[in-house]
This record gives structure tokens, C-alpha cells and sequence, in this order.
């Protein structure tokens, strides 16, 4: 029997974030950064029309948005936990969508980020000043052309900085410390965006 | 070259400290001077992560070994089980399935959920002075030089602990803490190559002639992993933290926590009851070990005694013949 050919439906990033942040925004604030993110492996989350999808150690769930209030604190502190930092994965990446399909980042983009993800914030106006003398149309293209990693960044930033002879100013030129057109986090964002900059494969 | 010695030379001379670091981590040296080589192996990882090294190697404070006693157990009528686990440190280094901390730290704002990966939080906390919490994860030492501070009744501060899902502290503080009473403020991940390659051959005959009662290198064996807090705090930490780790999960998977009168580093003391008279049978047919070895490092030894056997102080409790 032929295999059937399916397609998985992947929402816009937009999307997401916005089901991200509807499933955060029902959770106890409190919780945010309590331990209680300890008690379990969650995996996998998926923030769909209706319900939240993830997987509790190995186990899959689905929650109705109303109804995740009603779980343990244990959980709900594991849950916010991963949407949370899925959220400021997805908004790095939106950040960088938003510089390869416009050139720039929208100031209403700019705003979401102020209460949860300032470091984010912080990053993005750095990336703004070095290419403050750029047109649109060229900050377009150079991210267009660089191969971004949304994934497994932290591994190929590692391997980039690794001290290396004849290498030494790498991570100088990422930080500058004590010069202008340095970055202060290491991110996400900022990698790609120092990938496109330094023309770095 | 006079400050630097072989590895012979150094034995020779009674300084088993530099020896051992010779044996485990300079061994592709023909003249080592252990000071200098691990501060340039500190530099080094300095040069990797200039804008993490000065909190990680200078600032932070690591939950350290666990050393305490619990006054409030009654044990004078009862036999004492005092659980030792073998050349621990040593046995968490040989052991390649435990991962180590990469050279490579990125600082994260707040949380980052647990994974397998190496992950280091700094938690602020402020609980009460009588909770396990204090117990387990902070000693006399970190109190008496006021990294933590205390008004009699509640201990507060910041700490910084390793987790990882098959290394999970945290949820051992949750089990002690109310939700209030911690928070993770900073959390650092670790990636790339770890810090130091440890020649494996040589703990393996280290710990071979240790067993057969050789003095010295018991010494070496002993010594040497003290040099890794000089080369790189997180490293050394992460050692002593997982050893704390497994002496909890240890207690908890076996059901003796409750009885628990001291604990010392690397070694356990409990009440032998009803309940936990078992538990040296239960441990020896599970084989547990550390070091995951066919040799016996890594492996739990036990010795019975009486309380009249012990030197019991306000903070740690030894053997009067140890």
C-alpha cells in the first residue's frame, strides 16, 4: 500500500507566538520563575486553536487553554517554563524574519517586547545601530543570503568561538567590550545577526 | 626549568598533590608544574568566555559538598550505617556517561527549562535555617563568611546549582522549599568541549595500587581533583554537586532519608532500623556504582557501628577510628 502523503500544517510564527502567549497569559504569574519548573519533562509543546499539545515526561497531553489554570502548580510552573523560552525562541526568530523580508523591524514588534523580553529589545536596538547607515533593501538581501539557525545556534556559536590560534579576536569582535558595535547577549538573534554582518557561512 | 619537576621527581619528593595533578591531567608532559599549568589552562577558558568567567570563576556562590549532622535524630540506641562511596570524585570523572560542563557558557536572563544538556542556576533564596534546604546545599563555611546571610530563624541569599533532567537538584529543593521560598534569577548553559581530558589509564592504576594499600597514590588520588577549582569552578563544582546528587537520589530511592543522621562529603550516615535494615542488602544486589566500572570505584562500601564509635561536633560526625 502506498504511503500516504502528509503534509504538517505549520502556522506562521506570528501565529504562535500570539497561542504562546494566550497559554502564558492563563497561567499564575507567580509561577514564572519558581522552581516548580523542575517537577516535570515537558516536551514538545504545541500551542494549537482550542488546546495546548506537549508531552509531560514522554506522556502526550492536551489541554483546553481554560482549563490549564486547573492543573497542578508543579505543571503549570514546567509549562511556562518551556513556553516561555519558546516564545523568545519564536520572537528571535520573527526578529530576523522581519529584517530578511522587510529590512527592518516594526516598532509595534519592538513594543511586544518591552515587558517580557527586554534583553531581546536591548539586542534587536544594537543590531539597528550597526546597520544604521544601511538601506532597507541591502539588510534585505544580506539576510537573505545567510543560512539561518534557529535550531542549533548555541552549538554552531560554540564551535565558532572555540579558541582557536590565529582566531583570538572572535569573540572580541562579538562583545567589543569597551567599544562601540559590540553586542552584550549572546542570542539567538545576535548570532545570525553577527553571521550576516561578518559574512560568517 | 627548576620549577618544573617529572611526575617521579615530585612523588620522590613527597608532593603528591602536584604528582596527582601530573597523573590525571598533564600527563603528555615530560616536566610539569601543576600551579602554572592549571593557571594557564584558567586562562585559556578565560580567553573562551571573558564575559562569563569572572562570575563563574570569581563571583558566584556553588553549593559545595554537603557536610552536616541532624542533632534532632535519635541514635544512641541504634546501630549507625555509615555508607561510603568509593574514591567518588574520582569515579565521576572515569565515568564518560556522565556529560561534564563545556568550555563554552552562554548567560541566559531567568529561566531556561531543564534538558540533558548541563544547565547552572542561580537561585535566590530565603527559607527557614531548620529546612533540609540548609542542610543539603549549604555548609557551615558559605554562612560563616557571610555569602549567605541569616537573622537566626530565616537563612537568605543566592546560590548556584547544576541541573540537567538526569542530574536534577532542583527537584530535591522543591521537595524542601515552599514555592516562595526560591527563584531562579540567571541561568548559564554550557556547550562545546569539556574542560580538562583526564587520563583515564592513570586513575585506573592510581585506584589499582590504592586498593592494594599503597599510600601515595591514595594520596595522589585524593589531592589532585582539588586542582580542578583553580583550572575551573564550574567544572570542580559540577563534580561536587553531582556527587551530592547521587548521595540524595540514593537516600530517596531507597527510602532512608528520614533516617539520616549525617552526611560527609562522599559518605552517609543513617540509624538502622526496622525500615532501613534492608537497605545495605537492596543496594549491594542493585550494584550500584557511580563509575559505572567492573573495578569497585564508584561502589558503596558500608561499615555498621555504635554511636560510642562516632565523634559527633555540631556540624560533622566521623569515626572515632578513621
Amino acid at each position: 500500500m502506498p504511503k500516504k502523503n502528509t503534509t504538517v500544517f505549520n502556522p506562521r510564527i506570528k501565529k504562535r507566538i500570539n497561542n504562546l502567549s494566550r497559554a502564558i497569559n492563563k497561567i499564575e504569574p507567580s509561577l514564572s520563575n519558581k522552581l516548580l519548573f523542575a517537577e516535570f519533562r515537558i516536551e514538545d509543546i504545541k500551542p494549537g486553536i482550542n488546546t495546548v499539545k506537549y508531552r509531560k515526561n514522554g506522556v502526550a497531553q492536551e489541554v483546553r487553554y481554560d482549563e490549564l489554570q486547573n492543573l497542578s502548580q508543579a505543571e503549570q510552573g514546567s509549562l511556562v517554563a518551556g513556553l516561555r523560552v519558546d516564545r523568545y525562541e519564536l520572537r528571535q526568530e520573527r526578529a530576523i524574519q522581519q529584517l530578511q523580508e522587510k529590512g527592518k523591524i516594526s516598532w509595534q514588534f519592538k513594543r511586544s517586547l518591552i515587558k517580557d523580553n527586554p534583553v531581546l529589545l536591548k539586542s534587536i536596538i544594537e543590531v539597528e545601530e550597526i546597520l544604521l547607515d544601511s538601506e532597507k533593501e541591502s539588510i534585505k538581501t544580506a539576510f537573505e543570503e545567510i543560512d539561518i539557525d534557529t535550531i542549533e545556534w548555541d552549538t554552531e556559536a560554540a564551535d565558532f568561538f572555540e579558541y582557536k590560534p590565529g582566531q583570538e579576536d572572535n569573540l572580541f569582535d562579538f562583545y567589543r567590550p569597551g567599544e562601540d558595535g559590540g553586542f552584550t547577549e549572546l542570542n539567538q538573534f545576535t548570532w545570525n545577526s553577527f553571521k550576516v554582518l561578518r559574512g560568517i557561512s | 626549568m627548576s620549577n618544573y619537576n617529572t611526575i617521579t621527581e615530585l612523588e620522590n619528593e613527597k608532593r603528591y598533590a602536584e604528582a596527582g595533578y601530573g597523573r590525571l591531567f598533564a600527563y603528555n608532559k615530560d616536566r610539569v608544574n601543576a600551579m602554572i599549568d592549571a593557571r594557564t589552562k584558567a586562562k585559556w577558558i578565560r580567553k573562551m568566555t571573558p564575559e562569563t568567567t569572572d562570575e563563574l570563576q570569581n563571583n558566584l556562590f556553588y553549593s559545595g559538598p554537603a557536610t552536616f549532622v541532624n542533632h534532632r535524630l535519635d541514635v544512641k540506641k541504634h546501630k549507625i550505617a555509615k555508607m561510603d562511596l568509593k574514591s567518588a570524585y574520582l569515579a565521576y570523572l572515569i565515568n564518560d556517561k556522565i556529560k561534564k560542563p563545556g568550555i563554552f557558557r552562554i548567560k541566559h536572563h531567568g529561566v531556561l527549562p531543564l534538558s540533558d544538556d548541563i544547565q547552572l542556576y542561580v537561585i535566590q533564596f530565603n527559607c527557614s535555617t531548620e529546612s533540609p534546604f540548609v542542610s543539603w546545599f549549604l555548609n557551615q563555611a558559605a554562612i560563616q563568611k557571610k555569602k549567605v546571610q541569616s537573622d537566626g530563624s530565616r537563612i537568605y541569599g543566592t546560590i548556584a546549582i547544576f541541573a540537567s533532567h538526569w542530574m536534577n537538584q532542583l527537584k530535591f529543593i522543591n521537595h524542601f522549599l515552599e514555592p516562595e521560598e526560591a527563584q531562579v534569577i540567571t541561568t548559564y548553559s554550557f556547550h562545546g568541549k569539556k574542560t580538562v581530558d583526564v587520563k583515564m589509564s592513570q586513575i585506573k592504576k592510581l585506584y589499582q595500587l590504592k586498593e592494594l594499600g599503597v599510600l601515595e597514590a591514595k594520596m595522589m588520588l585524593v589531592q589532585a581533583t582539588g586542582w580542578l577549582s583553580i583550572i575551573d569552578k564550574p567544572t570542580y563544582y559540577h563534580m561536587v554537586q553531582y556527587i551530592k546528587f547521587y548521595l540524595m537520589e540514593t537516600a530517596y530511592k531507597y527510602g532512608f532519608e528520614d533516617e539520616i543522621f549525617g552526611n560527609q562529603t562522599d559518605c552517609i550516615l543513617y540509624r538502622v532500623t526496622k525500615e532501613t535494615e534492608d537497605v545495605y542488602d537492596r543496594i549491594k544486589n542493585d550494584k550500584l556504582s557511580l563509575g559505572q566500572r567492573t573495578s569497585s570505584i564508584g561502589t558503596y562500601t558500608f561499615q555498621f557501628v555504635d554511636y560510642d564509635d562516632l565523634i559527633v561536633n555540631p556540624a560533622r560526625v566521623v569515626l572515632k577510628n578513621a
